[in-house]
């Protein structure tokens, strides 16, 4: 019956930017309003339920004098880099330690193969030294005739 | 082959040939393929510096006009050092120590050089990789911790530091370093990055535990990695907004700039800190090759890559700048259209960002005093362009930044620090080889003692004198290194390296080393540059260098909160032992060579006792024999002929006439002995040419009797 009449009838005063109101909070049985300082921490635990009553959030719906508290980031408890450093130094602890066991492994047949084969084999025989780019005298013992090397002395060296 | 030239130089090196560094029996560790070498010294010389230093040396310098004095110092400067490294690891087959040694008692000094200075920048540069892992593992979740700030105390508002910083910054400055205000102001130690350098220690141990055997085979992920992520990049990048608008505007040549000498100052320093020179690793990489591979295509490779690199990470980079600077563009006109709206009372969004610079003109021109009120920025796209960065804040700051405007962001941050990590990773590798490389050369531990065991005491050596980065001032700590420790050592060490080979070892001798190992003999371009042009460069960058260090005052810019332009970081000047430290680091490894020479020169004075010892250095007749493969390991010849008439004598002396039986039963004497016994033809001391010749095609003649 009253929404028939239409806009016409609705008279406004005091108009501000936005939407605002005061209100005070009266106790009936004492008959006094009760202090702000118990309504504004009220309406900060409630903050959500009231928002949501008018549907809008704390940027829309501003109480004066009473900061929002804003939600804190969700912390896992266990912060995520540790889970990952802790698989990865594991990872390589655990590799180190197979390199390290293998090369003792190796190590112990090298050493047990040496000890069957007799002697060490003369490895210079084929080696050729370079000095200056020239092959020096592959001194080798092949059928063990005497290297001329050490038989002609003084006509070789430089004089001093 | 010219008739004049020494025709020995093309006959000799017959395939499989040992030359005389190595005793015999003595198997050197070898690659297990050339694309392990090869991408082994890629991966030494590109690290860090191409991605966060190149590109902003191209953007403070002009853009494109920077490869101006950037390919000439390379090819005048940076490849004919390379090649000289090169080429002299692999002919005397070893470490940085012994190849110096072995060309002359003197130069020893330059190989403890370069140990320690490789030392010095191995502490510092991963304590980088340490920061670099850190914030990989903080990328693997949503939203990125650096996105946001935290809440303060009562849950109010955001943190006073980080409203005023921004969230990226203040995640570095305090959340990573908890950076203190002062230098001296050491704080605590950091224990999240304490784990992490010891993670990022133990992952270089395991890849170095064997020495190239372990490294040639974790290089090929970790120096082909980088090339997958950066194109990866430079695909996304180039499709971003603003990305084209970047690069044209970063890589806009001005010609203009190379008037200033400091750009080629730059130049030449970034091409040779870009190369790894004078770290001794290189050496070392190529004293594991065969004698007979071919090292000058080799160095011309491997610095033409790393240019390119250089060249394509500047291109990734730019783009996802320009994309940043773009962003930022944005905001701030939507900061500004907002600050219209609500003056003017326009309705919500009427104004875009196309329309804002219009609707301002008429509003100046119709309510000057009211838009004059406004709070406006002033929003130009090449002022944002223009913030460059280089360096860490490069990479933990700006890039960040942009890379939580790009959609998906923690796959970007993971793809970006797993590829700063793998690029460090494979420096550090040649940084350790030419620690360990050298003290296994020098027999520091007995043969009996594994390889692992080096590696590891090396490691922890270094893990435990990297800890005096994790303080909170940390990173103040880190840039006196990074400025001091390294760069004028490495031009000095670089500049004995280049005059030790081309005069004291002899350009001929090297040139026929290197005709030996690639076939022919080096041309006019190498030759003149080794000789000349080379030494003349390193002496400039040394001068100059000197004077800018002196020109510029010693300071640092400090973190300080209480600070009254805070966010900027307040210029302070270092305190006076802290500027000791400085001038000390700057030159204490270079002291290494002229110590070195005084204790050789002193050494050779000894009194002498008896006529024996008159002319054999001091040494009794059974230390000269034991000597005589050390003796045979120098390359100076006047070693040679004075020891050979005294050996024979000696031989006949103690071993009857039985010596040439001696001979046989210690071959390495035998080989050693013979090698004494063979004419020099070449070197400074040999008198008569002539009969030199004669004397050796009389030898070559009674060998091809026998």
């Amino acid at each position: 019956m009253y929404w028939s009449k239409g806009i016409s009838h609705v008279l406004l005063c005091n108009v501000t930017q936005r939407v605002s109101f005061w209100f005070v909070v009266t106790d009936p049985s004492k008959n006094h309003t009760l202090p702000a300082v118990e309504i504004q921490s009220a309406i900060r635990m409630n903050r959500n339920r009231i928002n949501n009553a008018f549907f809008l959030n704390d940027q829309t719906l501003e109480f004066l004098k009473i900061p929002s508290t804003l939600a804190p980031p969700t912390d896992p408890s266990v912060p995520i880099w540790i889970i990952i450093f802790s698989v990865i130094f594991c990872i390589v602890i655990v590799a180190v330690l197979l390199l390290i066991l293998s090369g003792i492994r190796q190590r112990r047949r090298k050493s047990k193969g040496a000890s069957e084969v007799d002697g060490t084999e003369d490895k210079c025989e084929n080696m050729i030294t370079i000095e200056n780019g020239i092959p020096c005298d592959p001194l080798d013992t092949k059928g063990g005739h005497i290297n001329d090397a050490f038989m002609t002395e003084d006509e070789r060296l430089t004089p001093l | 082959m010219e008739p004049g030239q020494e025709p020995a130089a093309g006959m000799a090196c017959a395939g499989g040939a040992e030359p005389c560094g190595d005793s015999c029996g003595d198997e050197r560790p070898a690659w297990g393929n050339k694309m392990q070498y090869l991408l082994s010294c890629i991966g030494f010389a590109v690290g860090l510096g191409n991605i966060w230093r190149f590109p902003y040396l191209c953007q403070t310098y002009g853009g494109g006009a920077f490869l101006i004095p950037y390919l000439i110092a390379l090819v005048l400067e940076g490849i004919p050092v390379f090649y000289i490294e090169l080429a002299i690891g692999q002919r005397l087959r070893r470490g940085s120590i012994g190849v110096w040694t072995a060309i002359s008692p003197y130069l020893g000094g330059v190989g403890l050089g370069c140990l320690t200075v490789s030392f010095l920048v191995s502490l510092y540069y991963n304590t980088v990789l340490t920061w670099v892992l850190w914030y990989l593992l903080n990328s693997f979740q949503y939203p990125l911790p650096w996105s946001s700030c935290p809440l303060d105390l009562n849950r109010t508002g955001l943190e006073a530091e980080c409203q005023a910083s921004g969230p990226v910054s203040y995640f570095w400055y305090r959340q990573t370093l908890n950076i203190t205000a002062d230098i001296s102001d050491n704080g605590s130690i950091q224990w999240p990055l304490l784990a992490c350098l010891a993670a990022s220690w133990a992952v270089v141990y395991l890849c170095v535990i064997r020495g190239i055997e372990s490294t040639g085979k974790a290089i090929y992920f970790t120096a082909l990695f980088p090339y997958l992520v950066l194109t990866i990049f430079l695909i996304r990048g180039l499709t971003l907004p603003g990305a084209v608008k970047g690069l044209i505007y970063l890589f806009t040549p001005d010609v203009q700039i190379l008037q200033n000498p400091r750009v080629w100052l730059d130049a030449a320093t970034q091409i040779f800190f870009s190369l790894s020179l004078a770290f001794g690793g290189h050496i070392a990489f190529a004293s594991y090759n065969p004698p007979g591979n071919n090292c000058e295509k080799d160095a011309v490779t491997i610095a033409l890559v790393n240019s390119m690199t250089s060249l394509y990470a500047s291109i990734a980079v730019f783009s996802v700048l320009g994309f940043k600077a773009a962003n930022d563009h944005g905001r701030c006109l939507d900061r500004n259209i907002l600050h219209l709206i609500n003056a003017f009372d326009f309705p919500e969004q009427s104004i875009s960002r196309d329309d804002y610079a219009a609707v301002l003109m008429n509003l100046n021109t119709t309510q000057p005093e009211r838009v004059a009120r406004l709070p406006l920025e002033v929003c130009h796209l090449d002022d944002f362009l223009d913030k460059s960065a280089s360096g860490t804040g490069l990479a933990f700051i700006v890039f960040t930044e942009a890379i939580l405007h790009m959609p998906g962001a923690p796959g970007w941050a993971v793809l970006f620090f797993g590829m700063l990590f793998t690029l460090g990773l494979s420096s550090m590798f040649g940084n350790m080889e030419s620690i360990i490389t050298p003290l296994l050369d020098m027999g520091v531990m007995s043969r009996s003692v594994p390889k692992e065991v080096l590696t590891g005491l090396v490691c922890l050596l270094c893990f435990l004198s990297a800890i005096c980065f994790m303080f909170q001032s940390g990173n103040y700590w880190l840039e006196v290194f990074d400025n001091y420790a390294a760069p004028l050592n490495l031009i000095i060490l670089a500049f004995f390296e280049v005059v030790g080979v081309t005069y004291v070892y002899g350009m001929c001798r090297f040139s026929d080393d290197i005709a030996c190992m690639t076939g022919r003999q080096p041309g006019l371009y190498w030759r003149l540059t080794w000789k000349v042009v080379s030494p003349l460069l390193l002496l400039t960058i040394f001068v100059a260098y000197i004077a800018v260090l002196a020109w510029t005052p010693l300071s640092y810019r400090a973190w300080n909160t209480q600070y009254a332009r805070f966010p900027s970081r307040q210029e302070k000047s270092y305190p006076g032992w802290v500027q000791a430290m400085c001038v000390l680091l700057c030159f204490l490894p270079s002291l290494w060579v002229p110590a070195v020479a005084l204790v050789q020169r002193l050494a050779k004075r000894r009194p002498k006792q008896d006529a024996w010892q008159d002319s054999l250095w001091g040494l009794s007749p059974p230390e000269i024999l034991n000597l005589a493969p050390a003796i045979a390991a120098t390359r100076d010849p006047k070693y040679h002929t004075q020891t050979w008439p005294f050996l024979r004598p000696l031989l006949s002396a103690s071993l009857g006439g039985s010596h040439v039986q001696w001979l046989k039963d210690n071959p390495d004497h035998k080989r050693v002995l013979g090698a004494l016994s063979s004419p020099m033809t070449r070197g400074p001391t040999s008198p008569g040419g002539a009969n030199q010749q004669l004397k050796s095609q009389g030898l070559r003649g009674e060998r091809a009797e026998t």
